[in-house]
């Protein structure tokens, strides 16, 4: 056999494996949809008409504690406090964390609020960096300002725990947007059982949409192409990925940017750890394994409709170091808890959750690539067929789209929060445009993530921000 | 099967299916546009028609016909989303209006389907209309959590001896219904359970007394005082500090006695809940009780006691002013920061 034969062999097995793992990935996501369908119809049945105002007005409603860390946030932390001590919620604590700010984050929250200082003596239930001042206002007695010195995220939150009094914290962004009626739905599957430990919201991308006094008043799909394909990604990870898992044996992530936790079970768990880009992972994974081990199973449920707005990379560089940082975060995490994997012990999420989060989310973009450099020196080498290649091509990314245009009905039937045609148009837009290009870019991007995972890198990369600045409202 | 027929099926599958959710997509758009154009007009009309019975008391038949007029799915969804911001005689009076359109008996139907979510939706109808007294009995016992969970909800308004018997059964088995609905139910139907919460807490003890406890603090009550003191005793740490609390809620000479033994236990959340019950109280004599739990191995004790000794008044300053110059460097920390933290705030703390 010669060696071209040799080599042409080995491309058409690996096309045809490469076929048979994107099978098992969109069989896998297909189930996900199902379950996900399932879960939302019954959420919107037993939703319906639902009075919330009694928990208003109860009188043991458990207090909620909201973490914000804030760093260099001095242009929009006003107005981000604002919304969030305007949030509907009985009793409510709003701890801003200026994790050692270089820019004037902390003189602009003194003036805005007519902070007080108060001694800094607290508990030291978790570590983190020392915390050199406390604030307090007589404007809004639920308010706390912590200035600490600069520890990055993941320290600024366990700064947070250490002083929060809440049953509950919510762990927030200080440039997310919450909804006003956010933490009251959040909270419901707290006052449903005592197993609950950690709660996650549905993450909406805000480009694009008119935004007034720090709320969303018009939501609307961006024109712009990142942005654009970013509003149909997060719809499948949260609609379908987070609200199937809901089913399937439980979630393991939710989102640094607004998730619900019980405060006692998070301190108990040690808080947030130091040396990961992916805390908020981290920290799930590890109160659903520490439920196992003290033989308490521990839910982690995810609420498709208490919504969070987070404004997401517009230019191809910043968006490339977020989706290095998510999958360096996701690698390391998974390495940490490795001794989940196909272990019985740990039930559904041991068997099923851990090893799908291996191999269809860490082990994707490598696959991906495979599949992409095999097809391109199986063309040159002669090995496949052009026309082959296309179909075959096509067929791959075919069934992705029919799982996102999926994704988009499900948003339909349930909340249809993108109200005109234009809106809907763009969205099917968005969902076909991704396959040709974008997701590619977002496989090196990634695989750029396991590669400097591998060399050791812990960086964060910065956000460049537009800020919630509205466009001129459509006509 | 050659792999070309595979992929083109594969293909002609997906295409079939891009098709289906493209049509299922904008078909659903297309028909909430038209059916809000098509009932925009009668939904106007039933909400003045609303509106004109919560003035005048009565709408007149041709009002009447207008709500008569929306099909039941649109009435049903009007009145959900009017009623619960109603109360007294005004929704008392629509609740009349409601039966009068036929709302209450389709409800009531309703609440006898065999589907979980129908008999849901029809006791969350009768519930906002102040009219699921007579089902409530029979869905307390439902079998599906959500129904009996809504039942426990709507409960609150037609607190009936019988149903509050059926709260109060609820307790022993917290587990299948909604722990949080049950506690703020019984707390919003108020002095009538006294009586029978104090029976519950006097015959049980331990972890099954959590929750009881929790409701006896929100609506203190001299027949909980027994059965306060006895639990102030129980071995297990969570039901001492709840008691403790409610002791502090209910006060008398014994438990002070209690309280003040108390703040010697073994665990830390039953020194704190001693310390605040005593403060409570206004029980200035234990202020120097209060002070040794200055040097409090526990945070939240010394925070506890700290607080109390402000709440105090003279004598329990005058305690925190001698701890600034203490050996024990935590114990004074606390003092300090107690010491100035501004009126307002200590008195939210």
């Amino acid at each position: 056999m010669s060696a071209d034969a040799v080599a042409s062999w080995i491309l058409v097995r690996l096309e045809w494996s490469i076929l048979v793992y994107f099978l098992l990935v969109n069989g896998g996501y297909l189930l996900l949809l199902v379950s996900a369908s399932l879960e939302m119809r019954g959420y919107a049945l037993r939703s319906a008409g639902r009075a919330r105002w009694k928990l208003m007005g109860s009188r043991v409603a458990p207090s909620i504690s909201m973490l914000a860390p804030a760093y260099n946030e001095s242009a929009t932390v006003v107005e981000s406090v604002r919304a969030l001590m305007a949030l509907f919620y009985p009793n409510l604590e709003v701890i801003v964390v200026n994790d050692g700010s270089k820019d004037d984050t902390l003189r602009v929250l003194t003036e805005a609020f007519a902070l007080t200082p108060v001694q800094p003596i607290h508990p030291h239930r978790v570590p983190c960096n020392q915390i050199v001042g406390l604030y307090r206002t007589q404007l809004h007695p639920n308010l706390v300002v912590v200035d600490k010195v600069n520890g990055g995220k993941a320290d600024a939150l366990n700064a947070g725990l250490n002083i929060a009094t809440g049953d509950l914290v919510c762990a927030i962004d200080a440039d997310t947007l919450v909804e006003a009626d956010a933490l009251e739905r959040m909270v419901i599957p707290f006052l449903q059982g005592e197993k609950v430990v950690a709660a996650g919201g549905t993450i909406r991308i805000v480009n694009g949409s008119e935004v007034a006094g720090g709320r969303v008043v018009r939501p609307a799909v961006p024109r712009r192409l990142l942005p654009g394909c970013q509003v149909v990604e997060y719809l499948r990870a949260f609609l379908f990925g987070r609200l199937g898992w809901n089913r399937l044996g439980g979630n393991l992530i939710i989102s640094g940017a607004f998730g619900l936790f019980r405060r006692d079970a998070v301190v108990r768990a040690g808080g947030y750890v130091h040396d990961t880009v992916g805390e908020d992972m981290e920290l799930v994974l590890r109160l659903r394994r520490n439920g196992y081990l003290e033989g308490t199973a521990r839910d982690i449920v995810f609420v498709p409709d208490p919504v969070a707005w987070t404004e997401a990379p517009e230019t191809a560089r910043v968006l490339a170091r977020q989706r290095d940082r998510w999958h360096r975060g996701l690698a390391d995490v998974l390495w940490r808890h490795r001794g989940l994997l196909f272990n019985p012990r740990y039930g559904a999420m041991g068997m099923f959750v851990f090893p799908h989060f291996v191999f269809f989310e860490l082990l994707a973009p490598v696959v991906e690539m495979l599949g992409l450099v095999g097809l391109a020196l199986g063309l040159w080498v002669g090995a496949l067929n052009l026309e082959f290649a296309a179909l075959f091509f096509l067929s791959a990314y075919g069934l992705g789209l029919v799982l996102t245009v999926m994704t988009l009905v499900l948003e339909e039937l349930s909340f249809h929060r993108y109200d005109t045609f234009r809106d809907r148009w763009l969205l099917v837009w968005w969902s076909l445009v991704e396959n040709l290009g974008y997701r590619q870019r977002t496989v090196v991007w990634r695989l750029k993530g396991i590669w400097h995972y591998l060399r050791g890198s812990r960086a964060w990369g910065s956000m460049e921000r537009r800020g919630f600045t509205s466009p001129p409202a459509a006509k | 099967m050659t792999r070309w027929t595979l992929l083109e099926a594969a293909l002609w599958i997906e295409a079939i299916a891009l098709a289906g959710a493209l049509a299922l997509l904008f078909g659903h758009a297309v028909r909430m546009r038209v059916q809000r154009r098509r009932y925009a007009d009668r939904l106007e009309r039933a909400r003045r028609a609303f509106y004109s019975a919560v003035r005048s008391g009565r709408p007149s038949r041709g009002e009447l016909a207008d709500l008569r007029g929306l099909p039941p799915r649109q009435r049903k969804r009007l009145f959900l989303e009017l009623l619960p911001s109603l109360a007294g005689s005004t929704r008392a009076q629509l609740g009349v209006l409601a039966q009068e359109v036929g709302l209450r008996e389709m409800a009531e139907r309703m609440t006898e389907s065999r589907r979980w979510w129908r008999r849901l939706h029809g006791l969350r109808l009768l519930g906002v209309m102040g009219a699921a007294g007579p089902v409530l009995p029979r869905m307390l016992r439902d079998r599906h959590r959500d129904v009996r969970a809504e039942a426990v909800e709507a409960a609150s308004a037609h607190a009936t001896p019988e149903i509050i018997e059926g709260l109060i059964a609820l307790l022993d088995e917290p587990g299948p219904h909604h722990p949080f609905l049950l506690r703020d139910t019984l707390i919003r139907i108020g002095p009538p359970v006294v009586e029978p919460l104090a029976r519950y807490l006097s015959g049980h003890v331990g972890q099954d007394t959590y929750a009881a406890l929790e409701v006896a603090a929100g609506l203190p009550a001299p027949p909980f005082a027994a059965p306060a003191l006895r639990l102030c005793r129980d071995p297990l740490a969570g039901a001492r500090a709840r008691a403790a609390t409610l002791a502090g809620a209910l006060g008398g000479e014994e438990s002070v006695g209690v309280l003040q033994y108390l703040l010697h236990d073994g665990d830390a959340e039953v020194r704190a809940a001693a310390a605040g019950a005593l403060c409570r109280l206004g029980h200035w004599p234990s202020a120097p009780a209060i002070a040794a739990l200055l040097r409090d191995p526990a945070w939240a004790v010394r925070r506890a006691a700290a607080l109390a000794l402000r709440a105090l008044g003279s004598p329990g300053q005058l305690y925190l002013r001698g701890a600034l110059r203490s050996e024990d460097r935590f114990a004074a920390d606390m003092a300090r920061q107690t010491l100035e933290m501004p009126d307002w705030l200590a008195e939210s703390a």
